[in-house]
């Protein structure tokens, strides 16, 4: 067994690696990632440029592969729920209710550095914020 | 830091229309916004920690590739790039 998390910005490598030692901690997935190497389980939580298709996620399925999907990349979860990809955490199961959308879950383009903070982290504090 | 995502994302803007937040309270608001543990961090500890349980035993049915191929296109038809907003 062997697991490839895809994780960046939400979390650093260093953490991810402390959560889950044996697992190859990867940066966030982009397109054709899931054709270029094997695994027999994926963990999807930060996505990159180009992102995958969902048909990638669907033929890594066929090939009896293991996908969770969460976080940032909670909207593939929630999509291919039916096909088997399996969704965790907060963000999915608001994705799933129809709360959360593609902006607000995705990271923007412009910004990469550590500091930055993302849509849906700040549409989290400020609901906070107004005690919601 | 603020002004950065409502220049950006229309959702952003919502939200300070939402909030109305007073220039004057943009700072006290960022701070307590960079105070605050990220959702996402949050969010990410736990798919890796629930994966690692789940992983060792969760058996997989095999799809078959015609199967697939029919499901893949009702799946590009149905979702429209959603999963790829940042193509």
């Amino acid at each position: 067994m062997n697991a490839v998390v895809f994780v960046g910005p939400s979390l650093s490598a260093h953490t991810a690696r402390e959560l889950w030692p044996e697992a190859e901690i990867a940066p966030p997935i982009v397109e054709g990632d899931l054709f270029r190497r094997r695994a027999t389980t994926w963990v999807i939580i930060d996505v990159g440029v180009p992102a995958p298709w969902p048909e990638e996620l669907l033929r890594a399925r066929a090939r009896g592969e293991t996908i969770v999907a969460g976080g940032a990349a909670a909207l593939y979860a929630v999509e291919l729920r039916a096909h088997g990809v399996l969704g965790f955490g907060e963000l999915y199961q608001r994705a799933r209710a129809g709360l959360e959308r593609d902006d607000l879950l995705t990271w923007p383009r412009e910004i990469d550095h550590a500091d930055a903070i993302t849509p849906i982290d700040l549409d989290d504090a400020m609901r906070a914020a107004r005690g919601k | 830091m603020i002004e950065a995502h409502l220049e950006m994302r229309p959702a952003a803007r919502s939200l300070e229309k939402a909030l109305d937040a007073s220039p004057a309270d943009r700072a006290a608001l960022e701070a307590k916004i960079r105070e605050r543990p990220r959702l996402t961090a949050r969010d990410a500890a736990l798919v890796i920690t629930r994966a690692r349980e789940i992983a060792p035993s969760h058996a997989v049915p095999h799809a078959s590739t015609q199967s697939l191929d029919r499901l893949a296109h009702r799946v590009r038809r149905r979702t429209r790039y959603r999963s790829a907003p940042m193509r």
